[in-house]
């Protein structure tokens, strides 16, 4: 299938590029634009965080941020500690995570730590809800976070000074520099938090829960012509936690580490018969918790090439390879593992309808492929000056590859183990205006050979593809924006109903066929509305997580209880010349609600944070 | 002569009767959970959800988490009870805290922390001084390094002693006269710590087999445990006076870490996978045959006998995290009821 249909776009182009040498006129230079990752998804959304939660939570990371504008739920194991996502009713491992386009995801866990992903770390953040592994690879069924730190920062220097409750220090320094045709941007940030926070409810203050997280963002481009460039990306993170206990408990005493490092280098082209970019990249994860160090390495090398034909057909064709080594002494030596992906997307737009198709054939070393289709489409039903009416909907299947613990751990694992894969529909209807958008989306997936670990005949846990869950809900929201010229608003509500539960499970488990997923509410909420007045602003920002069952067969007596969490900020601006000055102040928890985000591990009551920003503004010629 | 009324006689002898009955009530009940069994439940790991269920074994009714401080749950990992002078001490494994209730009422009374508690696992109490069995630190290689029974006075809410042992002390077992600790560390221990109360000094170190833990005394005083390797097993009897050793017997298969006496202390009992053994105290070889096959049981993870009347308790930890079972067979072996408990079931107690 994927032959023919490259075969196809190899005989498409190269009839239209015949077609176009027939001319004699003068060639003028065709330059075509790389399009954004959302093209070539018609049928599901893809949405930016708004700039004023970029703004408010500068210092915080996104497990801390993103449940304010998504109905998104992070189980953080504290506060700044570990945190895991949940989206549309799925684990952690189910959802991608990219950087640039690499998967940043640990391979030997299949997760993310949203607690080292620091939101000043980025330019661009983008949330795909859904199935989307046809199009970002393993692990993409609840949905995937797309994260870009590009060199196009207008501004030369931009400076950060946060001061916060419990000891909170933050500094970030962003210097861009250009000559002629290499332009730098050099990034760094520091956070330090005590964090010994009063613990609600208890007269005693979070004991061992101190941290220290620093990063390095290097961007270089260097452009060989109008059309051509190199591009070098490097990211480094370092983070250093005492693990924060749970409520009660005396003499804490684990501490870890995180150490990350990020590099992509590419060679793009601009030309008559598209873009291309050639590229490698090297990721290096390394966790050490209680002097116990684990590691595991990758270098990467992809290329891909996009090309728009007839105006309106969007194709795009890209190989990806992935070398990994995992350095974790409980795998009893140093395994290495091979990946391939060789993916292709169609996209044709018309004046009122567009539709996608993409798609992906992983290669494992010693995992048995699977085809991994998206095909999606916008219908606009209704189109006048009132408003836009379009129905949205996409199917898709998925896949996760196992993680090197589940192959390679010794005397456990399995090389053998299948991939997880997921069958996903989505339909949705939109209403688009130019003050109102509503949206609404029904999804239902079912996630298969879910890996699960359980004792085998000698009573040994090995990983097994068991478990099959259903996951299916309607997500809705209303947005508001309007301007005028000294008052603007923008305003977003979200809610999500999601029930997600197993239907096949281990022997073991019997007791939780039909119940909902631990760490998965079945309502989520978000709203915020960030306002603007002149040189102030005022931002609130709200969410909300209904019941959440932390045992397995959904016992209430292990129910972590329902909360709504509100902080509020207000920030002025002042001008001066090219200098762009601000000051911020949040109210975080303002309602002091008393809550868990994971069973036994406390929150913070009510409590704030001072920012003060400055920036550099580009000189105007 | 008086002449006295015969009925007002009788009104006399009547108040007289009632003012002696009245005295002293010893059948008032202290409080709800007076009599009865406690089923200790670790709840997920690293989630402060340990609790005790109690079953009522009169009404056969189960209560599930009566242990509660501040209205929730006592901690992380509930490893063990122990009750003594009306108190009852839940050792929190997780949290590094030991918390205090009413025997009776289980109304919460106070929690023992010191910078000493790390890892506790059992505790026994003698003259006023909690005896606790602490692991210690792990070191970079998930190895213990440094365990030991610590007393803490319970008067002056304070450390007396660090008593070292080998590592991975695990049981206690108080006999009146010596304080007995097991050093198990999966069975990279060996001994049996033995320690005068009087003292506090470690009288000896006796080596037995490779992992001793769970211990009882029998009819005639003497003192068994059973010791596993994960491959298999030994049963040992030691004179607790002598501190010699008395029996070795091998049982082929690797037993778990509970033993129980049977209610007139003549038997013991020790499981091998989802099978229950009994053997007598004079016998000299291991029994072929178990007396129970809990083939129901999915993860086998609490033993106990009730010494009042020989029921056989099994707790099943299913999948470590959903709510668990308890199984309760009679003396014969047959079935007789099971319930629901708390995630984890760890440890059962009588009272």
């Amino acid at each position: 299938m994927l032959l023919r249909s490259g075969i196809l776009v190899l005989i498409i182009s190269s009839a239209l590029n015949s077609y176009a040498q027939q001319d004699t006129t003068l060639l003028k230079e065709v330059v075509v634009y790389g399009l954004p990752e959302e093209k070539y998804l018609a049928g599901s959304a893809v949405i930016r965080t708004d700039s004023s939660l970029q703004k408010t939570y500068t210092s915080n990371h996104l497990g801390e941020a993103l449940s304010f504008q998504f109905p998104i739920y992070f189980r953080n194991y504290g506060n700044g500690m570990i945190s895991g996502i949940s989206m549309r009713g799925t684990s952690p491992q189910h959802t991608a995570v990219l950087w640039n386009g690499i998967n940043i995801n640990s391979f030997s866990l299949g997760q993310s730590d949203f607690s080292i992903l620091p939101m000043v770390a980025f330019d661009e953040i983008k949330i795909h809800a859904g199935g989307g592994s046809a199009r970002f690879g393993s692990g993409a069924f609840g949905g995937s976070v797309l994260l870009n730190s590009a060199n196009n920062d207008r501004s030369p220097i931009s400076f950060n000074q946060d001061v916060g409750s419990f000891g909170r220090y933050f500094t970030s320094l962003k210097v861009s520099v250009g000559n002629g045709p290499l332009t730098s941007s050099t990034s760094f940030y520091h956070l330090q938090s005590q964090n010994d926070f009063p613990i609600p409810g208890t007269n005693e203050r979070q004991q061992h829960a101190s941290y220290v997280q620093q990063g390095l963002i290097q961007g270089f481009q260097y452009a060989l012509s109008s059309r051509k460039s190199i591009n070098l990306n490097y990211w480094y993170h370092d983070a250093d936690r005492e693990v924060q206990p749970t409520i009660g408990a005396a003499n804490g005493q684990d501490e870890q580490q995180d150490r990350n490092h990020r590099l992509s280098v590419s060679y793009r082209q601009n030309g008559i018969y598209g873009t291309s970019k050639l590229g490698g990249g090297f990721v290096d994860d390394v966790i050490v918790f209680n002097g116990s160090k684990s590691e595991v390495t990758r270098w990467i090398s992809f290329f891909n090439h996009q090309y728009t034909f007839a105006k309106q057909w969007h194709s795009q064709f890209g190989v990806d390879w992935n070398h990994i080594i995992g350095k974790i002494k409980e795998y009893g030596g140093e395994p290495k593992e091979n990946r391939v992906d060789v993916a292709a997307s169609l996209q044709r737009d018309y004046k009122k309808h567009s539709f996608s198709f993409n798609i992906r054939q992983p290669f494992i070393s010693r995992v048995t492929a699977l085809i991994l289709p998206y095909l999606g489409a916008n219908l606009m039903l209704y189109d006048a000056k009132r408003g836009q009416l379009i129905l949205t909907t996409n199917l898709s299947k998925n896949f996760r590859a196992p993680t090197l613990n589940d192959r390679y751990w010794q005397n456990a694992g399995r090389e053998d183990v299948k991939p997880e894969t997921s069958h996903s529909a989505e339909m949705g209807l939109s209403f688009i205006q130019s003050l109102i958008k509503i949206n609404s989306k029904a999804f239902y997936q079912l996630i298969d050979q879910w890996i699960q670990w359980v004792p085998d005949a000698n009573g040994v846990y090995r990983p097994e593809n068991i478990k099959q869950v259903k996951a299916r809900g309607i997500e809705a929201s209303t947005e508001l924006q309007w301007k005028s010229d000294q008052f603007s608003i923008h305003s977003k509500i979200t809610y999500q109903f999601t029930r997600s539960t197993t239907s096949k499970v281990s022997d073991l488990e019997v007791g939780t066929i039909g119940k909902q997923l631990i760490y998965n509410p079945i309502h989520t909420g978000s709203a915020f509305a960030s306002t603007q007045f002149k040189t102030w602003t005022f931002n609130v920002f709200a969410q909300y997580s209904g019941q959440r069952f932390t045992e397995a067969s959904n016992s209430s007596a292990y129910a972590l209880d329902p909360f709504v969490l509100v902080d509020f900020a207000i920030g002025k601006s002042f001008v001066l010349k090219r200098n762009d000055m601000s000051l911020h102040f949040s109210l975080k928890n303002a309602f002091n609600e008393n809550y868990q985000l994971y069973s036994g591990r406390a929150m913070p009551g009510r409590y704030f944070n001072i920012q003060f920003s400055y920036q550099l503004k580009q000189k105007q010629i | 002569m008086i002449k006295v009324k015969t009925q007002y006689l009788f009104i006399v002898i009547l108040v007289a009767l009632v003012a002696v009955g009245c005295k002293d009530d010893d059948s008032k009940p202290k409080g709800k959970y007076e009599r009865g069994a406690f089923i200790v439940n670790e709840g997920g790991f690293g989630s402060a959800n340990g609790s005790v269920t109690f079953f009522n074994t009169s009404t056969s009714e189960a209560e599930q988490n009566i242990a509660k401080v501040s209205g929730g749950f006592p901690g992380d990992v509930a490893q063990s009870i122990a009750f003594k002078d009306d108190k009852g001490y839940l050792v929190l494994n997780g949290s590094n805290t030991i918390q205090v209730f009413d025997a009776n009422t289980f109304d919460y009374l106070s929690t023992i922390k010191s910078n000493d508690i790390v890892a506790p696992r059992y505790v026994e109490v003698v003259n006023d001084k909690a005896y606790i069995s602490v692991w210690g630190p792990y070191n970079s290689d998930f190895a213990l390094v440094d365990s030991y029974v610590l007393v803490y006075d319970l008067k002056t809410s304070s450390v007396v002693k660090k008593i070292d042992t080998d590592e991975g002390t695990e049981n206690l077992l108080y006999n009146g006269n010596y304080l007995f600790a097991t050093n198990y560390n999966y069975g990279a221990s060996n001994t049996l710590a033995v320690i005068d109360p009087k003292d506090n000094s470690l009288v000896k170190q006796i080596e037995l087999a490779a992992g001793p833990s769970g211990m009882v005394t029998d009819t005639n005083g003497k003192l068994w445990v059973v010791c596993s390797d994960f491959a298999s097993g030994t049963l040992v009897r030691i004179n607790p006076s002598s501190l010699e050793i008395e029996a070795k017997i091998e049982i082929a298969g690797a037993p778990g870490t509970d033993l129980a006496i049977s209610e007139d202390k003549k038997s013991v009992f020790y499981t091998i996978g989802k099978s229950v053994y009994k053997m007598d105290i004079t016998s000299t070889t291991a029994p072929t045959q178990p007396i129970i096959d809990a083939s129901a049981v999915k993860t086998f993870y609490a033993f106990n006998v009730n010494p009042d009347n020989g029921e056989i308790w099994i707790g099943d930890a299913l999948n470590y995290t959903s709510t668990g079972k308890t199984y309760v067979y009679n003396s014969d072996g047959t079935a007789k009821t099971s319930f629901e408990v708390g995630i984890s079931p760890t440890q059962f107690v009588f009272k």
